[in-house]
């Protein structure tokens, strides 16, 4: 019940941010109604530096886990999962709108700058992530991903800060500093934020639901197979 | 904007970018979200073996 009213409540608080977004805010000064690409890419992007944080405080509680309570370690192990899953969308959804944005802003759909570069980074830790997870013949994958996803969350405030340490082809601030967004515009930046956050939380549930059914299927196979080697022994 | 001119966007050299970012958004969280819905399904379904119904 409280699943279901969640996700009519996110679609509506979407539709209200992309009303917002594309019908209500009036056009930009400089860049009319191309700027509206900003209200879905800046939101989408910040997420993508938000989510990164839940995956490094579930893989700590896995680490703190593993060896101690091991059905915990498996409960943030799933949400470790989830949340790098949703960061990486998030962080793709994040480098695509940029790129799609800067063609016709800057007329290139790429440079190497602080921002960009430490944004990709994080795609690539991410993706690294889950390779180790799936592809360690180890036995230790989930370990090594953990440890990896703490590294990873270093990053995500070197990327965040990255506009105001150096100078950079992408802008300054513009939701802080002092090129402050101008009032007209933050009901759209608002319930775009409040949407998306809405339903990055609802799919991270989702894939976590989906993990925990897959870990226990597993268990099961793995305690059904024991019982019948057993069994072929007596 | 209104969805005529958000549309007819798509045929303006200047301004496709704006509805393709949003399509963009649109096909990869949605994309995300079928792709869990359809592993769902794959995960076989529970024996009851955990849950001592044996």
């Amino acid at each position: 019940m409280v699943g279901a009213l969640w996700t009519v409540a996110t679609l509506v608080v979407l539709a209200i941010s992309f009303r917002q977004a594309i019908f209500l805010v009036p056009a930009e000064a400089t860049m009319g109604n191309l700027q509206r690409i900003f209200y879905w890419h800046v939101t989408n992007a910040t997420l993508g530096l938000v989510f990164p944080y839940i995956n490094c405080i579930a893989s700590l509680a896995y680490l703190f886990w593993r060896r101690r309570d091991p059905l915990k370690a498996l409960t943030a192990d799933a949400w470790a999962l989830a949340s790098a899953e949703v960061s990486i969308v998030f962080v793709s959804i994040g480098l695509l709108t940029g790129m799609l944005w800067g063609r016709p802003a800057w007329g290139i759909w790429w440079t190497w700058d602080a921002r960009l570069t430490t944004y990709l980074l994080l795609w690539l830790l991410y993706v690294s992530y889950l390779i180790v997870r799936r592809f360690s013949s180890t036995g230790q994958g989930h370990t090594l991903a953990a440890v990896l996803s703490v590294f990873a969350a270093i990053d995500v405030p070197i990327t965040f800060m990255s506009i105001s340490w150096w100078r950079t082809q992408h802008p300054a601030p513009v939701l802080r500093g002092d090129g402050k967004l101008d009032a007209v515009f933050w009901p759209a930046v608002l319930w775009s934020f409040a949407g998306w956050a809405m339903w990055g939380l609802l799919i991270m549930t989702f894939r976590y639901a989906l993990e925990r059914k897959r870990q226990r299927a597993e268990q099961e196979a793995a305690l059904e197979a024991i019982e019948a080697s057993l069994e072929l022994i007596q | 904007m209104t969805w005529h001119t958000f549309f007819a966007a798509f045929g303006n050299p200047y301004l496709w970018y704006v509805p393709t970012a949003y399509f963009t958004v649109a096909t990869v969280q949605i994309g995300y979200l079928a792709w869990i819905a359809v592993q769902w399904f794959r995960v076989p379904r529970r024996s009851g073996y955990l849950a001592n119904e044996r």
